[in-house]
């Protein structure tokens, strides 16, 4: 980690703070952290806002290097952190921008009950969705796919899967990027990754990864939340999960693989951690065919699990999903690097724009958004804690403009996991969380004191920063009624 | 020999000290796997031992090498390290996990562990032996 000092950042308005570009720790575009007053008192001092400085100085960097209220420390870059790189500037691209679990990310499932009617059912539902849904450590999920099936996963995500008789029509279509990103290039996935992957597509993982039965709590935006078929007091359902070890590996692979890279390519680095190669050359170019073919395999995973989530709702209700309305609200990345189109300082450019704990959020009238959304925006989904809520946003007016199409993916943590532990030693979270109204089931105790509520910022402080700077606006807020966790 | 977890924020790094680069390296794996399967919770179950053998490589490459197979034994064939062992020499790395099969319900599951990752990776002598730090993704 460089050693420059503090980094020095000023206010630009109730929502966002600016570092400006210092030439001497070699930044090319400014920083700009979006926080209100709250948050920047946590994050000042954090070795985070060096790491936003640190992004600053990649070669083919364009309008400023990013990060969302929920910013953390990360390896090399913030976690929150959004760098969009120009191909025709020298632009790089580096796997440390994306993360290890390559597409994490969340998808949301509406439905046609209401709490009330599913009250006396959802001790058993959340019994059976814990007993059906692997953790995928130390149980394989149900799916197993040989090579050439693994194969068509990392080239086809959710399409192949639709080949498959696994998704709908729906199903794709609800999906960013629907459900399959072009260019993945399977064939450099290596041999370990596959074998990590291949009995783990549809496994939820542990960590913060989870399946959550919510509420509809409160809407903030009656024609937005029509538009994403939601309504107060109905069940919806959260999948938070990525790539599992498959795209862990395959970050592995290619960061032993970057080694020297940059040195071969004259690029100088403040911190090893950042990495990369130019988007053009040989190195960048498999990185982003391997990235891709494990950015379909998350997106297949989501879908396998919402296959299980869809079969536990039709065993506990005794009736056809699309009977209940389990629908695929949406499903968006928030660790991946994408080819964008962008205007930046007056002229459109195409971009590769790196998401590292960061979503997508496109406002009304995109070209890449669904016909259903075209008119309200794209749907983001903000996982909270377990214990209080999660939130949905559409893309805002200023996403563009502001922040390269993208806002803010959690919380963020609080504390740190062994803190967590320690804060719950003598008590039963479980016990407190059902007094709370949610039933938590995880396969790992300590998973369970490390993801209690206490760990996490508050979602509703990190959200109204990104509804206030226009990056998404606030639909509805969902309270969490159980959950389910590795 | 002794080693500690460190706590950040998101992640959990490995701290060892040991007198030998040897016993730096087993005790990072023990380290490791007390991070996976919940200590006290190990059980007389099959018996499984893994070789590994890595090439030569700078001390810091090799540790986070050993570690990360040690990872995927866990991920891929469910070995938990009991007794590990590790030889140095001028070929690289040849060891040992010896352990048992995980077993859901009689094992209880750690934390799951993404990658071994190179941040702030270090192995050095100190006055009386070797110290090594690792950082985690979680």
């Amino acid at each position: 980690m460089s050693t420059r000092g503090q980094v020095r950042w000023e206010r630009v308005d109730d929502v966002s703070w600016r570092i400006p570009r210092d030439e001497a720790r070699g930044m090319r575009v400014d920083g700009l952290v979006f926080v209100d007053a709250a948050l920047a008192r946590d994050v000042e001092g954090d070795p985070a806002l060096e790491q936003v400085a640190n992004v600053a100085t990649l070669p083919g960097i364009r309008g400023a290097s990013l990060a969302m209220p929920d910013i953390h420390w990360g390896y090399g870059f913030p976690i929150g952190g959004v760098a969009a790189t120009d191909p025709a500037r020298g632009g790089v691209v580096s796997p440390g921008g994306v993360g290890y679990d390559i597409n994490c990310g969340v998808r949301l499932l509406r439905t046609d009950i209401r709490l009330d009617d599913a009250r006396p059912h959802l001790r058993d539902l959340m019994d059976a969705l814990f007993a059906r849904i692997a953790a995928g450590v130390g149980q394989s999920g149900p799916f197993h796919f040989d090579d050439q099936e693994l194969t068509d996963v990392l080239a086809g995500g959710v399409q192949y899967l639709r080949k498959r008789g696994l998704a709908t029509d729906d199903d794709v279509e609800q999906c960013e990027a629907h459900g399959r990103i072009d260019g993945a290039r399977p064939e450099l996935v290596g041999e370990l990754a596959r074998r990590r992957g291949a009995d783990q597509c549809g496994t939820v993982g542990s960590g913060n990864h989870f399946i959550e039965v919510q509420v509809v709590d409160r809407v903030e935006d009656p024609w937005a939340a029509r538009a994403l078929g939601l309504e107060d007091g109905y069940l919806t359902v959260l999948i938070h999960s990525g790539s599992r070890g498959l795209g862990y590996q395959v970050c592995d692979d290619y960061l032993k693989r970057f080694q020297g890279v940059p040195e071969r390519y004259g690029i100088d680095l403040p911190d090893k951690q950042l990495a990369c190669a130019p988007i053009t050359s040989r190195e960048g170019q498999e990185y982003l065919g391997a990235m891709r073919a494990a950015a379909n395999f998350g997106f297949a995973n989501r879908q396998l699990l919402t296959v299980q989530v869809r079969a536990t709702f039709e065993a506990v209700f005794d009736k056809p999903w699309p009977r209940l309305g389990l629908e695929l609200v949406y499903d968006v990345a928030h660790n991946i690097a994408k080819e964008e189109e962008h205007e930046v300082e007056g002229e459109r450019a195409g971009l590769l724009v790196h998401r590292k704990g960061a979503t997508r959020a496109f406002p009304a009238g995109h070209p890449e958004l669904p016909a259903r959304y075209a008119e309200v925006g794209q749907p983001v989904f903000v996982p909270g804690d377990m214990g209080r809520a999660s939130w949905v946003l559409v893309g805002g007016p200023r996403s563009l403009e502001r922040s390269f199409g993208s806002t803010c993916h959690g919380a963020g943590r609080r504390l740190s996991r062994h803190a967590a532990v320690k804060a719950a030693r003598g008590r039963d979270l479980r016990s407190e969380l059902e007094e709370r109204g949610v039933i938590a089931l995880a396969h790992s105790r300590k998973g369970l004191a490390e993801e209690q509520p206490d760990a996490y910022k508050d979602v509703d402080a990190v959200v109204r920063v990104v509804h206030e700077a226009g990056l998404s606006s606030r639909v509805a807020r969902l309270r969490p009624v159980g959950v389910v966790k590795g | 020999m002794t080693w500690r977890h460190v706590s950040h924020t998101a992640d959990v790094g490995i701290e060892v000290q040991a007198a030998t680069r040897e016993e730096l390296f087993t005790g990072a794996a023990e380290a490791l796997t007390a991070l996976l399967v919940e200590p006290g919770t190990s059980v007389e179950g099959e018996q499984v031992e893994v070789p590994v053998s890595l090439p030569a490589g700078d001390d810091a490459s090799l540790l986070r090498d050993w570690l990360a197979e040690v990872l995927v034994a866990f991920e891929l064939d469910g070995v938990v390290g009991r007794d590990f062992s590790v030889a140095l020499g001028p070929d690289g790395l040849r060891g040992t996990i010896r352990g048992e099969r995980f077993e859901p319900g009689r094992h209880s599951l750690g934390m799951e562990v993404k990658a071994v990752t190179y941040h702030g990776l270090e192995v050095g002598r100190t006055a009386d032996g070797w110290r090594a730090a690792v950082l985690l993704d979680v």
